[in-house]
This record gives C-alpha cells, sequence and structure tokens, in this order.
C-alpha cells in the first residue's frame, strides 16, 4: 500500500479501488484533486434532479472513493428531516439508532433544537448483500461527518462510519468535505432547477393551450419551441417539431431575416398561405430579452384570420353585389311600367293608368326601402367612408332650404329658420348631413298638420355646434319615445298626404350623427309637439389633423406597411414662457421651426396640435422609413432641439419632450396614438 | 329627300330584360339602338356598329364594365359613355370617372332624366 497522500492511518484492510488509487497518485497536486472530484460530482449531477436520484448517485460516489461500512446523508429543510443510510449489511436496530444519533448531532446545535424525533424519516438503502457483519459488533468504531448549510434552513450531512477504529484518515475527511459542499451546490442547483422546471411547465402549458400560434426561435433562428396551435395551422403533425419547409423556407425565414436585420421591436403582418390550405395568417413577431435586455430569440404570434377576412370581404361585397342585384329588377320593372305609361306599346285607359300608377309608386317605395337598408348596413359594417370637409351647417341648411320650404308650404305648415350670421364652421361629410337634415324636417312635416310650424334652429353651445328641428304636430307618446331611433318602428299617426315611411331614416340619422362624435335626443309630449336635437363638435383643426391621419393608417395598413410618429412637447410652457416674458405660441413655433428643417422632405407632413387641456404638441408623421433611418432622424431631429435651447441663455430651464409611437404597435386608432405620443413624452433636455 | 340619319346608341348592359326596356324607350325616342348582353360582344358590336353613345353598366360578369370601358377607349377615345351604377359602386364609378366617362346615372334611374342626358349629350355633338 503506497503511503503519503492518503494518509498515515491507512489500515491495511483498507481498500481503495486501484483505479482511483492510480488516479489519485497521479494526481500530485491537491487543488487538481479537488478540481476533479468537484467535476465527477458535476458530471453526474448534471442531467439528475430528482433527490432521491441525488442521494444515490452521492452514496455511490461515496462507495467508489471512500471505503466504509456505513453512510449517511442527512438533509433537512425547515423542518423537515430525510435522513438516508446505506450499508452493504443487515444492520441491527440499535446501530442504525447510533448512526442516525450521530448523524443529527453533527447539525448546529440550534438546528438541532428544532428538530422534532418524530419527523425524522429514515430510509434505508441497504444493499444487503447478505453480509452478516461480526455477531458482537455492534458498536461503530469510526465516525466522521460534515454539516454544510446549503442555504437558510436547509442542511446537509454526509457521514461514514466503520466498525474499526481509527479508519478514517485526514485524507479521507478531506474529501468527504468536498463531496458534501459539492453536493450541497448541487443539492441547492437541483431544487432551484425543480423550480424553474415546475416554472417552465407552467409556462409550457399556457403556451400549449393558446388558441393563438406560437412558435419561438433562438438567436441563430432554430424553433425552439412551436405550440399545439401553431402545428394545427400549419398541419404539422403531433410529434413533429419542424415548419414544413416550404413555409420555412419561403415565407418563415423571411420574415425573421427582415425582423432581425432591421432590428424592429415588433413587426406585424399580414400574409396569404396557399398551403397546406387557403389562409390568411396575421404574424406578429416580437424580440425575446433576458434579464440584462440581450436579445436571445424571437417569439412569433401567428393567428388564422381567414374567417376574419372572408367575412369582411362578404360585407364589403354584400352591400355592392345586393345592391345591384335588388335595383336591376327594380330598374327593369320602372322601365316597363313607364314604357306603358307613355303609351308607347299602345293607348292605356283611366282603369289601367291608376293601376300602373300604383305599381309605380310601390316601386319607388321599395327603392327607398332598399336605400336605406344599404345605408344602415353599410354603417354597421363599418364599410362608410365619410368625406368630412370644414364646412358651415348654416350652408347647408339653406342649400336645402328651397326642398324645405316646398315641402312645408305644401301642406300649409310655417317654416322657421334660426341660425345666427356668425356660427362657427363644423367638420362633416356634406352629404351625410343633408342626409340627416331632410330625414328630420321630413319626419316634421309627416307629423305636423297644417297650420302648424316648423322650426329649425342652429346655435353655439361652448364645444358644440346644437341644431334642432321643433314641430308643432302630434308629438310622440312616453312609451314610443324610446323607441324613436329603433329600426323598422314607425309611429302611428294620422293618414296624410307624404310618402309611408321606411322606418329606417331616424336609425341612418342617430348612426350619422354618433359616427360624427355629436349626440342626438328627442324631446316631445303628446299634443305638444316634438323637438328632435343634436349636437356636433365645432370645428378645429385637430379634427382634419385627426381624419388625416386616419386615413393614413387605414393606407399603411392596406399596403402591410408601419407608420410611425415623433412627438415633440414642451412642459409648463406656459409658466416657462410667463417667467421669462415671451408669448408662448411664438415660443412654441419656434421650436416646431427648428424641426421643420430636420425633417422636411424625408417624412409624410407634421402638424400641430393642441389638446383639450391647452398641451401643445408637435407631431410629425413619418411613413417608409426603416428602423435605422428613423433612428438617425430621431437623433438629427433631439440634436436640433438641445441645440435650439442653447441658442439662448434664458432658455436654459425649458424642458423639452419628445417621444415616438408606431402605428400598428402602439395603437390602432389616429386618436388613440396622438394620445399615446403625448403620455410617452419624455423630457429629455 | 335625305333622311337625316338616327343616332346610335349602343346598350352594354348583362340585364337583358332592362336592356331591352331601354330598347324600347329609346327607340321611341327616335334612336337607332343596338345591344350588347356582355363585355366581349359589347367590345365587338362597338367595332361593328360605330355607335354615337353607348349606355354601360359597370357591374357585369366576365369583362367587367371597367374592363370593357377599357378596352373602348383604347379603340376610340372622345365616344361618350354614360355608365349606369348600382349603389355601392362608388369606387368603380369614380375608376370610370378616370377614363373619361361624359355622365353617370344609378340605378334605378329615372328613364325621362336618362333620356334628357342623351338627349343632351348627342345634340351637342
Amino acid at each position: 500500500m503506497p503511503e503519503g497522500k492518503v494518509g498515515q492511518t491507512i489500515d491495511n484492510d483498507n481498500k481503495l479501488t486501484n483505479k482511483y488509487l492510480s488516479e489519485i497518485n497521479s494526481i500530485l497536486d491537491k487543488e487538481l484533486f479537488e478540481l476533479v472530484l468537484v467535476n465527477k460530482v458535476n458530471s453526474l449531477f448534471s442531467s439528475v434532479y430528482k433527490f432521491t436520484e441525488i442521494v444515490k448517485s452521492l452514496f455511490d460516489l461515496l462507495e467508489k472513493t471512500i471505503d466504509f461500512q456505513f453512510a449517511s446523508i442527512l438533509i433537512t429543510e425547515n423542518d423537515k428531516v430525510d435522513l438516508f443510510l446505506e450499508t452493504p449489511f443487515n444492520p441491527k436496530r440499535e446501530l442504525v439508532q447510533d448512526i442516525r444519533q450521530r448523524t443529527i448531532n453533527t447539525l448546529p446545535r440550534s438546528i438541532q433544537d428544532s428538530i422534532d424525533d418524530d419527523k425524522v424519516s429514515v430510509e434505508l438503502f441497504s444493499k444487503d448483500k447478505g453480509i452478516e457483519l461480526e455477531k458482537d459488533k455492534f458498536e461503530l468504531g469510526s465516525f466522521a461527518s460534515i454539516p454544510v448549510k446549503v442555504r437558510s434552513n436547509c442542511y446537509l450531512v454526509l457521514a461514514i462510519a466503520h466498525i474499526n477504529k481509527n479508519i478514517f484518515g485526514e485524507q479521507v475527511v478531506n474529501i468527504l468535505e468536498i463531496l458534501c459542499r459539492q453536493a450541497a451546490l448541487v443539492i441547492d442547483n437541483a431544487k432551484l432547477y425543480r423550480q424553474v422546471q415546475e416554472e417552465r411547465n407552467i409556462v409550457d402549458a399556457i403556451v400549449q393551450s393558446a388558441t393563438e400560434g406560437i412558435l419561438v426561435t433562438d438567436s441563430k433562428d432554430r424553433i425552439i419551441s412551436l405550440n399545439i396551435a401553431a402545428k394545427r395551422i400549419f398541419g404539422i403533425k403531433e410529434g413533429m417539431s419542424e415548419l414544413p419547409q416550404g413555409i420555412r423556407d419561403f415565407v418563415f425565414t423571411p420574415l425573421l431575416k427582415e425582423f432581425s436585420q432591421q432590428n424592429k421591436n415588433a413587426m406585424v403582418k399580414e400574409i396569404d398561405l396557399s398551403v397546406p390550405a387557403k389562409m390568411t395568417l396575421r404574424i406578429e413577431m416580437a424580440p425575446l430579452r433576458d434579464i440584462s435586455g440581450e436579445k436571445f430569440g424571437v417569439v412569433t404570434m401567428i393567428h388564422d384570420i381567414t374567417k376574419r377576412k372572408e367575412i369582411d370581404r362578404m360585407k364589403t361585397e354584400f352591400v355592392s353585389t345586393v345592391s345591384h342585384e335588388l335595383r336591376t329588377p327594380l330598374t327593369t320593372m320602372k322601365e316597363f311600367i313607364s314604357i306603358m305609361l307613355d303609351g308607347i306599346p299602345g293607348p292605356v285607359n283611366d282603369e289601367q293608368r291608376n293601376y300602373l300608377q300604383i305599381v309605380k309608386n310601390n316601386i319607388t317605395r321599395l327603392t327607398r326601402i332598399i336605400n336605406n337598408l344599404l345605408d344602415i348596413s353599410k354603417i354597421e359594417a363599418g364599410k362608410v367612408e365619410f368625406r368630412k370637409e370644414k364646412t358651415s351647417l348654416a350652408k347647408i341648411i339653406n342649400q336645402e332650404l328651397p326642398n324645405f320650404k316646398t315641402q312645408a308650404e305644401t301642406k300649409g305648415i310655417n317654416l322657421e329658420i334660426n341660425i345666427p350670421v356668425d356660427l362657427p364652421d363644423v367638420f362633416v361629410d356634406t352629404d351625410k348631413m343633408i342626409q340627416v337634415f331632410t330625414n328630420l324636417v321630413g319626419n316634421a312635416v309627416k307629423f305636423t298638420p297644417s297650420d302648424g310650424t316648423i322650426k329649425i334652429n342652429v346655435e353655439r353651445r361652448g364645444d358644440f355646434i346644437q341644431s334642432s328641428v321643433e314641430d308643432s304636430g302630434v308629438g310622440i307618446s312616453k312609451e314610443s319615445l324610446d323607441k324613436v331611433f329603433d329600426k323598422f318602428t314607425q309611429l302611428d299617426r294620422q293618414p296624410g298626404t307624404g310618402e309611408k315611411g321606411t322606418g329606417l331614416g331616424l336609425t341612418i340619422t342617430r348612426s350619422i350623427v354618433l359616427l360624427h362624435k355629436g349626440k342626438i335626443w328627442v324631446e316631445s309630449e303628446i299634443g305638444l309637439g316634438t323637438k328632435f336635437i343634436f349636437t356636433l363638435p365645432v370645428y378645429r383643426e385637430e379634427l382634419g389633423y385627426v381624419e388625416q391621419l386616419s386615413n393614413q393608417i387605414r393606407y399603411a395598413h392596406d399596403s402591410q406597411k408601419e407608420l410611425h410618429l415623433f412627438a415633440v412637447g414642451c412642459s409648463e410652457l406656459n409658466s416657462f414662457c410667463a417667467k421669462i416674458g415671451k408669448n408662448a405660441k411664438q415660443v412654441f413655433n419656434e421650436i416646431e421651426s427648428s424641426i421643420r428643417d430636420i425633417v422636411q422632405g424625408k417624412v409624410s407632413h407634421m402638424f400641430h396640435y393642441r389638446f383639450k387641456d391647452d398641451t401643445e404638441m408637435c407631431v410629425v408623421v413619418i411613413m417608409d422609413m426603416n428602423e435605422q433611418q428613423i433612428f438617425k432622424l430621431k437623433d438629427a431631429v433631439k440634436n436640433s432641439l438641445l441645440a435650439f435651447k442653447q441658442s439662448l441663455p434664458e432658455y436654459k430651464d425649458m424642458k423639452i419632450g419628445f417621444s415616438k409611437v408606431s402605428y400598428p404597435q402602439d395603437a390602432i386608432q389616429a386618436e388613440e396614438l396622438i394620445d399615446k405620443a403625448k403620455n410617452l413624452l419624455e423630457i429629455f433636455v | 329627300m335625305v333622311e337625316i340619319a338616327k343616332k346610335k346608341i349602343l346598350i352594354i348592359d348583362d340585364e337583358e330584360e332592362l336592356a331591352n326596356s331601354l330598347d324600347i324607350r329609346l327607340k321611341a325616342c327616335g334612336y337607332e339602338v343596338n345591344i350588347a348582353n356582355s363585355g366581349s360582344v359589347g367590345l365587338q358590336k362597338f367595332k361593328e356598329v360605330i355607335p354615337d353613345l353607348i349606355l354601360l353598366d359597370v357591374m357585369m360578369p366576365d369583362m367587367d364594365g371597367i374592363e370593357t370601358l377599357k378596352r373602348i377607349r383604347e379603340i376610340d377615345e372622345k365616344v361618350p359613355v354614360i355608365i349606369l351604377t348600382a349603389y355601392g359602386t362608388m369606387k368603380t364609378a369614380l375608376e370610370a370617372f378616370s377614363m373619361n366617362v361624359v355622365d353617370h346615372i344609378a340605378k334605378p334611374f329615372d328613364t325621362k332624366l336618362l333620356v334628357e342626358k342623351i338627349d343632351s349629350i348627342l345634340k351637342n355633338k
């Protein structure tokens, strides 16, 4: 038996396996030896995390490196104690107790005190090779143990024992210590690992159960995870986790490339596929970042919007196809009746003429109903495109006045118009407004008897223009008042002149008013007449800008492009200007001028937006620019603002804020986008 | 005595009955009328008849109104065309106007109005 490193107290009975002995002997450097041992521990445990596995492996390693008759591993966490015992023998109960107690006694006093003896669970890993201990040996001769703190409230004790005395030398204790420390680390990691595993299982469950497809790729664009929904969309079988080659090469890889190259923070695209079936997908990509903000992958959400697009397309087609299908027969009917009434195929007698006229009138009525129905369908399908412009309600009413007058005079009704000369403008679709007034006046005429009066009033009420059509007619009952704007509600009225209504006029009127961001309501009492009132916002330049931005967003959406806004604001502009004695408006104009030169020619357009709370913001609309160019422009703008601020010493306390928002990532509606830009303004200089 | 040549109108509409009713009406007004029930036939007839005015329905299956108009314009830039539109065809109507359409009338239309339009266009020719 070689002497030296292995210690002086080695008994001849001790057998270290030759393999390890020669290894130990060949390693002269103590630290290297420790490192090897550490490595062995780690390599054993790197793929293992169940606790009993750890214990078993630990015992295995102990066996290989140390000669012992008994080994115990104790783990205590909070007040739970697990004791594992290994021995090739079939030990007597007293021996077991002895080892148990000695192992526990290795722990720090305070921990020992908190242990409830009843809660100690002992598990015997007896190899039971059937070897019987010498009968009179039931006392331990040698015992060595090392306690290690794994983490707070968690301790590990590694212990070995032998019947014979003085078996374990310094080197053995060293080995024990190394093993114990490393095992503690591994156990700590194992528990951590288990937590991570549990958490990952939860996330995995969430991802798998998502209705949208989720695809995760690493920094090399390899697929890490493909959830069930994604597999379903691409027709991938359960066990597989690869995209079909065609989709990967021609769809996915180019998209990932675009996303990475342009270093985007988000990307939304709609793509049409014909395999595995005809479908439209909405793809959203976002980077995955670790704690330090480094990008380590990409997560892609896949929405199957085929149905939604189909429905949308059907809605559009419905309006045009159905209208054509309904109108053509009507036209034909009207034509032939007309031809007959004009006597072209031959003269008609009075009775025939009478009946033909009735048919013609009904065709006209049917036409009106269809027009109204189509109007409503369009509005409800969101397919109405208003063409708003700055105009005056006075102008609109005066334009239609001859019609209204004729209607009223035919029935002997008095018509009064009250419109102030200085009425502010509104931002409306003129044709639609004509429709609204025509409907309200038409109703008034219908329900007002001869000698009655109809008044049209328009006036400014704060930020709104309020219009009303009031009549001295029959009035509406309380019960019917709520239903007056409902579809196909026609109120009982006296039979009289005038066309029969369609029951849709007020519904359409209401929709138009609401879509113009106004309100409409009715006041009425039976016998006292009816008053329909509606409001429209007073014209502000901002309304035009929002409309313009909405149109641009629609264009961006249709052409699959992104749209960006830069916003510049000045915090507490008014108080700052008061302090330095300058006009706030002028100062803000100066701020705007300083960036106008930079952005001119590069951006779509720029406008000045004043919020209801009087905050001012300069908005720059950018389309058709890649991420890099935007970045450069942002810097240029910021630098220009900085230079502006430094241009005059009295501006040194000025606080200028900047923000950048994008469609569709930050918001989808124009107003929302502008609001978000305002909220995200960050003072940078 | 020289007989004044009747002005020729070409109606291109896939609705046969409607086209027939227009035929009756316009003939009674003293026009010579030709009918085509599709864009392709319409194009053919256009080359044969060389009409003074065309009534063109914008919504037709196969070669639609716009396509027909395009082809006609390739041959003749000036012949007056009145397009017959239905409600939801604003977009198409706008497209047509960019191709030099002289007027439009929406279905169902007032025949008298249509005849007035035709009269005024052809009188000025």
